[in-house]
């Protein structure tokens, strides 16, 4: 990309013994809708955290549209975030609430009012501006602090676990509401989140973190297909890892299994992964079988069941879209097609 | 550096609040009679204090004042936490139990001057004694409530499960656990007690008073060593006796509003 | 916790017996009643009453001494008395909410230390503590003494108004940070992250979200610096010499030089009003905040 808006360098930050950041790079480009996804401590939060100013790092530099963002003090950033609890000012209405970061700014009054409504119409709470914020729904929260975030155009937004509040059925709502949004105002978004679901439902990028490392930084399709690690295929959706190696006539060997037929691509792999949806039950004398297993136990999941196959020691996970569920104990065969495992390079 | 400059505003206040203390203790070992000037170290003025008859007699007052306002105040404030806790919340009765900690203790102590004038309870150390037990029900009250609060209730449950009485259970299950609040209110209490000036002035006898009563008299002509070596001796045992109250009851929790301690 | 405790007792209610819930309850209020509710209500009764020959009060029933409280010497001793007394109130709170502020964003473990701190030197005998300030602040004291070697020439403060507000302030202060603390702690940190996300300095953020949001520890603070403060005797007397007149001096000298007890009643009575009324801002305040779910 041309200008990145945000670029990070080098970013390292350790509490105590623990490296909650080790050496981060990364870029975001404007008018992104970008994602940092990761399990807990894997130090998205600190990295979202040095971003919007209430942390230093140790080492390393951030820019912002080719400026140095770390010294600029928090409250001088043109960047706005939306915590995870929505910090309401609870005493204020909504409308104050909203206006807040514009008075700060010092904006006149007659402006001030006026993005204030214009703001809070694009959220959809224009008859709940005079409202406190214990009189509202979680949704209508989470659109005011949005709101309040938005108001003051900043060149970054960050949402710290902007759905995990969320009932299921408003989650799916907020999804959309959000996506809206993002484009509507025209602001660089980043979100911050352990949920794989609201990662790749709503960023155009997504850095998968672990341990204070990007692991792997790609579109949500890119990521959920190519995986380049253990890691990633694993925390991605779900996947049946084989570790082993490839022999130098294509050929795959994990250690109790039979050799299964790959390609050339597979030479550096450590491991191969397979999606449930990729793999296919079979009779045993079907001519394209590849393994032979048990039936373990069958999970449904309402549009699609996961059955887990015994193969030997290895556990292999199918997806079932149509037919009968199979039951405990049967006796199945496992088929792929040959280019739908993917190598995993590293851990 | 950064981080001392955060905490200035508690050194402030920590250096306001012990700088003069540090001054009584540290003058309490002058070797010279003027209280200002120090000539030297010297423990000469602890023993005479046990010289003098009306420190001695003030002292022995105060003790007996304070330790009968501890038994009243331990006996009835632990009975006020159940009450309040357990058998009958509300909250007129919180307002009640709280009083005695938001009364001016001017105005609690010439209301009692009153009450013994109008009864004819003659003036003596048991007047002092039951005025205290006043502020220390309210205190032990305060105290033993929150650890009530916190207790497991399924301890007494089981108790009770297994066949003992209520009366068996409170005995063997629910007041050990309750001892280090029970402790901690009573070392508060008997404290409270022991330097408490306002109530005692007004509601003891004119020919029995308590220590803090002697100071004020000693202190209103005057400076000397000797009141620097008593006030010193004073503010170990409260120092002790807070600590104390702190190290069995976790105190501090109670003061931060735990909600589990 | 508060719903935990209300379960708790709905669940009780049923296994203590009645003579249980006698035994109790009784014996504490009784007490609390014959030795803090009557004597209350006998002084709120002096009031009306007319002075005894030789103290006491008889019959009969007067406004008297109520509208001795509105005469010319007497206000301007009342209106002293408020202004040392919220005088010492004003800085303990500019003392102690800072300070409150530190300790409450100490770890767990220091702020228990931190807060012993603060109240260890209220458990001591506070005549202690204000003749600690005369040997501090007399003409040959050490405050002087320092001076000296300075080459600065003694400051009497000793027996002046000014003495008479630090030795109040100093007495009462640690009962200022502690409920300050307390509101510190139920405050949301991330209230203050987010007003500071959205632009706010210190002073913006002390002004918009700490000060609303504490307001009902502040007050409560302040009942416990004020109220007090008024009543003292000792205090005035020590360290303000004869040039302090405050409506605790009043009250003393009415029961136990003067003998005028109706007088003195209605002095307490109001202390007591002005008492009633801060509590009544206090739970107010304490409302409010309640109601914004803080």
């Amino acid at each position: 990309m041309n200008q990145p808006l945000v670029a990070i360098r080098d970013l390292s930050r350790a509490f105590g013994d623990v490296q909650a950041l080790k050496g981060v790079s990364l870029d975001i480009g404007e008018n992104e809708f970008f994602a940092l996804l990761g399990p807990s401590g894997c130090g998205k939060t600190t990295l979202l955290r040095v971003l919007a100013g209430f942390e230093q790092p140790d080492s390393g530099n951030v820019t912002l549209d080719g400026n140095d963002l770390l010294d600029v003090p928090a409250e001088k950033r043109p960047v706005n975030l939306m915590f995870q609890s929505y910090a309401l000012f609870p005493h204020m209405s909504v409308e104050k609430n909203v206006a807040y970061g514009l008075e700060c700014d010092k904006v006149a009054k007659a402006e001030i009012s006026e993005r204030v409504a214009g703001v809070l119409s694009t959220v959809g709470l224009t008859d709940k501006a005079k409202a406190l914020p214990n009189t509202l729904s979680g949704g209508q929260r989470q659109r005011v602090a949005l709101a309040r975030a938005i108001v003051k155009r900043p060149r970054l937004l960050l949402l710290d676990e902007p759905l995990s509040a969320l009932d299921r059925k408003i989650r799916g709502e907020m999804q959309m509401e959000l996506k809206r949004l993002q484009h509507e105002v025209g602001i660089t978004f980043v979100v911050v989140t352990h949920d794989q679901d609201e990662a790749m439902s709503l960023a155009d990028r997504v850095a998968v973190m672990n341990m204070g490392e990007v692991r792997q930084l790609d579109t949500p399709v890119q990521l959920y297909r190519h995986p380049r690690s253990v890691f990633v295929a694993d925390f991605i959706g779900t996947s049946t890892i084989l570790r082993g190696h490839a022999d130098s006539v294509g050929l795959w060997h994990t250690e109790g299994l039979p050799t299964l037929k790959v390609g050339d691509a597979f030479a550096n792999a450590i491991a191969i992964a397979l999606r449930p949806e990729d793999a296919k039950l079979v009779s045993r004398t079907d001519s394209s079988a590849k393994l032979e297993g048990t039936i373990g136990s069958v999970f449904f999941q309402g549009d699609h069941a996961l059955a887990q196959v015994l193969v030997g020691d290895q556990q292999f996970l199918v997806a079932i879209r149509e037919g009968e569920l199979p039951e405990r104990g049967g006796e199945v065969a496992l088929t792929w097609k040959d280019d739908a495992v993917i190598p995993l390079t590293a851990e | 550096m950064r981080g001392f400059v955060r905490t200035l505003p508690l050194w402030v206040l920590y250096l306001f609040l012990y700088l003069p203390i540090a001054v009584v203790v540290l003058m309490s070992f002058n070797s010279g009679k003027n209280p200002f000037v120090w000539e030297g170290f010297s423990l000469k003025w602890y023993p005479e204090l046990l010289q003098d008859a009306e420190i001695m007699g003030g002292l022995r007052t105060t003790l007996i004042v304070a330790i009968g306002a501890t038994i009243i105040s331990v006996i009835l404030g632990t009975l006020l936490a159940f009450a309040l806790e357990r058998v009958l919340p509300s909250r007129a009765m919180d307002a009640a139990a709280t009083a005695p900690a938001i009364m001016p203790d001017i105005v609690l102590a010439i209301g009692l001057l009153a009450l013994y004038t109008l009864v004819g309870i003659r003036l003596s150390a048991v007047s002092v004694m039951l005025a205290h037990a006043v502020f220390g029900i309210a205190f032990v009250a305060a105290v033993v409530r929150v650890r009530l609060g916190t207790l497991d209730r399924s301890l007494e449950e089981a108790s009770r499960d297994l066949g003992a009485s209520a009366f068996r259970t409170l005995r063997k299950v629910t007041l050990p656990s309750l001892r280090p609040a029970i402790i901690a209110g009573a070392l508060l209490a008997f404290t409270l007690s022991l330097d408490e000036f306002t109530v005692a002035f007004f509601t003891a006898s004119p020919s029995d008073p308590t220590l803090p009563i002697v100071i004020y008299s000693r202190v209103r002509f005057g400076v000397t060593p000797q009141i620097n070596a008593l006030a010193t001796m004073l503010l170990l045992v409260s120092f002790i006796a807070v600590i104390l109250a702190q190290r069995t009851s976790r105190l501090a929790d109670s003061l931060k509003g735990d909600t589990a301690a | 916790m508060s719903s935990t405790t209300t379960q708790r007792a709905r669940r009780s209610t049923n296994s203590d017996g009645p003579v249980l819930r006698f035994l109790t309850s009784v014996p504490a209020l009784a007490y609390l009643f014959v030795f803090m509710a009557i004597p209350l209500g006998l002084i709120m009764s002096y009031a009306f009453l007319t002075a005894g020959r030789f103290g006491g009060v008889k019959l009969p029933f007067t406004l008297e001494n109520i509208a001795r409280l509105t005469g010319p010497i007497f206000r301007e001793v009342l209106f002293s008395s408020i202004v040392i007394a919220g005088a010492a109130t004003l800085l303990a709170f500019v003392l102690g909410f800072p300070a409150a502020l530190v300790i409450s964003r100490l770890s767990p473990t220091w702020q228990t230390v931190a807060l012993i701190a603060v109240v260890l030197p209220f458990w001591t005998n506070f005549l202690i503590r204000t003749y600690a300030w005369i040997v501090l602040l007399n003409r040959e004291g050490l405050l002087n003494h320092g001076l000296a070697k300075v080459g600065i020439a003694p400051i009497d403060v000793l027996y002046t108004k000014q003495a008479v507000v630090l030795g109040l302030m100093y007495a009462y202060i640690p009962l200022m940070v502690l409920p300050i603390y307390a509101s510190l702690q139920r405050l949301d940190p991330s209230l203050l992250e987010a007003a500071r996300n959205l632009g706010a300095g210190p002073w913006r953020r002390f002004r918009t979200v700490l000060l609303p949001l504490t307001l009902p520890g502040i007050l409560t603070g302040a009942l416990f610096v004020f109220i007090p403060s008024l009543g003292n005797f000792v205090i005035p007397e020590l360290l303000g010499g004869g040039n302090s007149q405050m409506i605790g001096n009043l009250i003393r000298d009415q029961f136990l030089k003067s003998r005028d007890w109706p007088f003195g009643s209605a002095l307490s009575l109001m202390v007591l009003a002005l008492l009633v009324i801060i509590v009544m801002l206090q739970t107010r305040a304490a409302r409010r905040t309640r109601e914004w779910g803080a």
